[in-house]
């Protein structure tokens, strides 16, 4: 019996450790593991971060002006986190990392990732690269800094700070406007020396006087600025001070938002409320790339006060004088800016109306020049079927058949836009059948970080290149033939790829059967369209084969 | 499964038969109707558990069908060749539909869902919801069926602030400050309300625009909401969002 309990009692660590391990990862709808890059884009150590399921929430990237190679994560909630990173495998042993728990105990220091987590193999996205563990760590309540740099560039350090703890409310602690206590324009050099013997060398100072919430402030040009005193967050970074104005020239008006902090002091020029009106000024953390995976709600702690502006200078005149003058100017600056509008109007519907007329012929064009179902592909598609009904192949025959309706009716529909997965759909089933005819191998992939179901794209883009690569690249070789075809994000673009290892083709030259005229012709014609988001078309061509590269750039 | 067919081409009542029977064992084709008429005394006489129904027949359509009986205590699979409106009703009432050529992957899934819609009696209003959107003139706000996991709740168009997409997962914010979960990709939502003046603002945002207080500069562009929501606005949707909220 005492075994049996000694037993228990050995066990029972061993148990509370395998629930520590169990923490179950955050994934997405399909299984696949949801990944956050927590390192600054120019940084040569791509750090990956993933969360467990407690996670409320994640913003994962705040940057601080200053060092580039610093970045913030906040964490909502969380209770685990794996850190990982992607390293080619000849440069191993240059990296060294350092994991330090609320600075002061190091938990990893200065080590060499070690724990290989997946060896990603040749043809995928990045061959001979292996994704390292950096380690599983618990971070309820914590603030976790993880250390990074490759040698012999010691210096170079990226730094990653994961803060696992509640947002404080900001608390201000001091708000006071600094005001000019003399006016020294115009004074010479030995006058002002004779006024600060006079009055004293505190009186050139800015005079300081506390500003009470919803306070009536009468704007002079003596008023210089305003400075805000708040209870240091330790992440006053991400703070941001927004003043509003509630005038009655202007319902309402954002007059100013920065998170411009001098230790945990703001300072706000007089410029920005000159103007009469309420003014309302907020204190809240921004939080930049923010994902709330589970849909549940997140409030950010928020600190306000008011205060009030006059201008003094309007009691110059009486109210009846005001009145009359408010009258006469603003009758004159009424028909003024009635005329000015008019025409300026007339102008602007003018020219919206080229505008849009402009974009329309685009998508006309656009819509004529999309690329159709090359009649070949669909009388050999329909002869394949036809072969496969003669063969008594039922089954296959009635999935060639759907594939094959699923890619008329795509053409048919005419969307402008599709989803990536519906997309991968299609050039899957549009691969398939021509499978069926010449038995070559291939590939489509899209990386993890793609949000595949939700990212769309101009639809019909992929089609005519792959039609390229299928028949001018593949055909001949049989089951030698290798189609590879990958969808990619790098930062804010998202870039499509087709490879495939055929005989190639001279790209200088003008080939009209490969319709690179008609597609080039589409791509600018998309450009036109969406101005803000440049296509590029790449096309390498050589004897191992060719590759065809469309970027959307910022399309993410 | 007690179930009808419903089709005017006697071929496609043939090849659907055939497919129910390699790969939907459970299903048992009481009846096949190439009329309306026909299929109306069949129900009538019948009482089937599942209708497969085509929706344009000649000068009808299977709504026609539908209108003419008053008791709908079966579930429908629509099935139709290439039908822009009907098809988008049918949406709208979130019923299930089948497009020809069959696939038999489909088949099996939509014989699934009816299966567990009879096991969990889910209430058969859809239908009378559908014919009720039908009647309805194109200038009426039209209403949208979104099917949670017990119920289904009834949504006019005007009362949908915003939808934000969750993979494979959409949630409505509604204008009442409900939010509900529906297992659909937003795609699908998008397609459905765009038509309607909905705005699809990001890659994870449709916008109602009747609910849009201004445009903000920050981040290069985001909308804020009525209610105090803020939704960015990607680069690519940019001009598109100013020229719809512009009009």
């Amino acid at each position: 019996m005492k075994k049996i309990i000694y037993f228990f009692l050995f066990c029972l660590p061993l148990l509370c450790f395998s629930q520590e391990k169990n923490d179950i990862f955050l994934s997405e709808a399909n299984g696949n593991p949801t990944y956050y890059r927590i390192s600054r884009p120019n940084s040569d150590c791509p750090v990956l971060l993933r969360v467990d399921e407690k996670t409320k929430w994640i913003s994962f990237s705040n940057h601080e002006s200053g060092d580039t190679l610093k970045n913030n994560v906040f964490l909502g909630e969380a209770k685990t986190i794996h850190l990982e990173m992607r390293i080619h495998k000849d440069s191993l042993r240059y990296y060294r990392y350092s994991v330090i728990k609320n600075d002061s105990v190091y938990l990893v220091d200065d080590a060499i990732p070690r724990k290989i987590n997946f060896k990603w193999p040749k043809g995928s996205d990045f061959p001979e690269y292996f994704t390292m563990s950096l380690g599983d760590y618990n971070v309820v309540g914590k603030k976790i800094v993880v250390k990074i740099y490759k040698l012999p560039q010691k210096f170079k350090v990226n730094t990653i700070v994961i803060y696992n703890q509640p947002l404080l409310l900001p608390k201000v602690l001091t708000k006071s406007l600094f005001l000019e206590s003399i006016n020294t324009k115009g004074l010479s050099v030995s006058e002002i020396t004779k006024m600060m013997i006079k009055r004293g060398r505190e009186s050139f100072f800015l005079k300081r006087q506390p500003l009470n919430d919803g306070e009536t402030i009468t704007i002079s040009d003596s008023i210089k600025l305003m400075s805000i005193g708040i209870e240091n967050t330790g992440v006053n970074f991400i703070y941001k001070v927004k003043i509003t104005r509630y005038g009655s020239d202007y319902p309402e008006e954002t007059v100013l938002t920065t998170s411009d902090w001098d230790n945990s002091y703001i300072s706000v020029d007089a410029e920005y409320f000159k103007k009469p009106g309420n003014y309302m000024v907020t204190i809240a953390p921004e939080l930049r790339s923010l994902d709330i995976p589970r849909g549940a709600s997140l409030t950010l702690p928020l600190t306000s006060f008011n205060f009030i502006v006059i201008d003094k200078r309007a009691k110059l005149f009486t109210a009846k004088e005001l009145f009359l003058i408010s009258i006469i100017i603003g009758g004159f600056v009424g028909l003024i800016s009635v005329l000015i509008l008019n025409n300026r109007k007339k102008r602007a519907a003018t020219q919206l109306a080229q505008k849009s007329q402009e974009k329309e012929i685009a998508k006309l064009q656009l819509e004529s020049v999309r690329s159709q179902l090359n009649p070949h592909f669909l009388f050999n598609a329909l002869a394949g079927i036809q072969n496969l009904m003669n063969k008594n192949e039922v089954d296959n025959a009635n999935r060639y058949l759907t594939k094959f309706a699923r890619l008329t009716r795509n053409v048919l529909d005419h969307k402008d836009l599709i989803s990536l997965t519906a997309e991968k759909m299609l050039l899957d089933d549009y691969l398939q059948m021509e499978q069926l005819r010449f038995g070559f191998q291939y590939n489509i992939s899209a990386s993890p970080d793609l949000d595949v179901e939700n990212i769309e794209i101009p639809a019909m883009l992929l089609q005519p290149f792959l039609e390229n690569a299928v028949k001018y690249g593949v055909a001949e070789k049989g089951s030698n033939g290798q189609i590879e075809i990958n969808f990619i994000k790098v930062d804010a673009d998202l870039i499509l790829s087709i490879t495939d290892n055929g005989t190639g083709f001279d790209t200088a030259k003008n080939y009209d059967g490969l319709g690179l005229a008609l597609s080039k012709n589409r791509i600018s014609l998309l450009n036109s369209i969406y101005k803000e988001t440049l296509f590029m078309l790449d096309i390498q061509s050589g004897g191992n084969g060719t590759t065809v590269k469309i970027t959307l750039t910022q399309w993410l | 499964m007690r179930t009808i067919l419903v089709d005017d081409e006697a071929a496609n009542l043939e090849n659907l038969k055939i497919l129910l029977a390699k790969y939907c064992p459970e299903i048992k084709v009481v009846v096949c109707s190439t009329t309306i008429e026909e299929a109306f005394a069949q129900v009538k006489l019948h009482h089937p558990d599942l209708l497969f129904l085509d929706i344009q027949m000649g000068k009808t359509t299977g709504f026609d069908l539908l209108k003419q009986l008053t008791e709908k205590t079966f579930e429908v699979v629509f099935v139709t060749a290439y039908d822009h409106y009907g098809i988008q009703a049918v949406k709208f009432a979130a019923l299930d539909y089948l497009l020809k050529p069959v696939d038999p992957e489909e088949l099996k899934a939509a014989v699934e869902k009816a299966k567990i819609r009879i096991k969990n009696k889910i209430d058969g209003d859809q239908l009378n919801f559908l014919l009720s959107q039908i009647k309805k003139s194109e200038a009426t706000i039209p209403k949208i069926a979104l099917p949670q996991q017990h119920e289904i709740r009834y949504v006019s168009v005007d009362d949908i602030v915003r939808c934000v997409a969750d993979n494979t997962y959409t949630f409505f914010f509604l204008s009442n400050g409900d939010k509900i979960l529906i297992s659909k990709p937003l795609k699908e939502y998008a397609d459905l309300l765009k038509p309607q003046g909905f705005v699809r603002a990001h890659q994870s945002h449709l916008v109602n625009p009747k609910f849009v207080k201004s445009w903000l500069k920050e981040d290069g562009g985001t909308l804020l909401m009525t209610n105090g929501d803020k939704i960015p606005v990607s680069k690519p949707n940019r001009e598109m969002v100013k020229e719809v909220l512009g009009k």
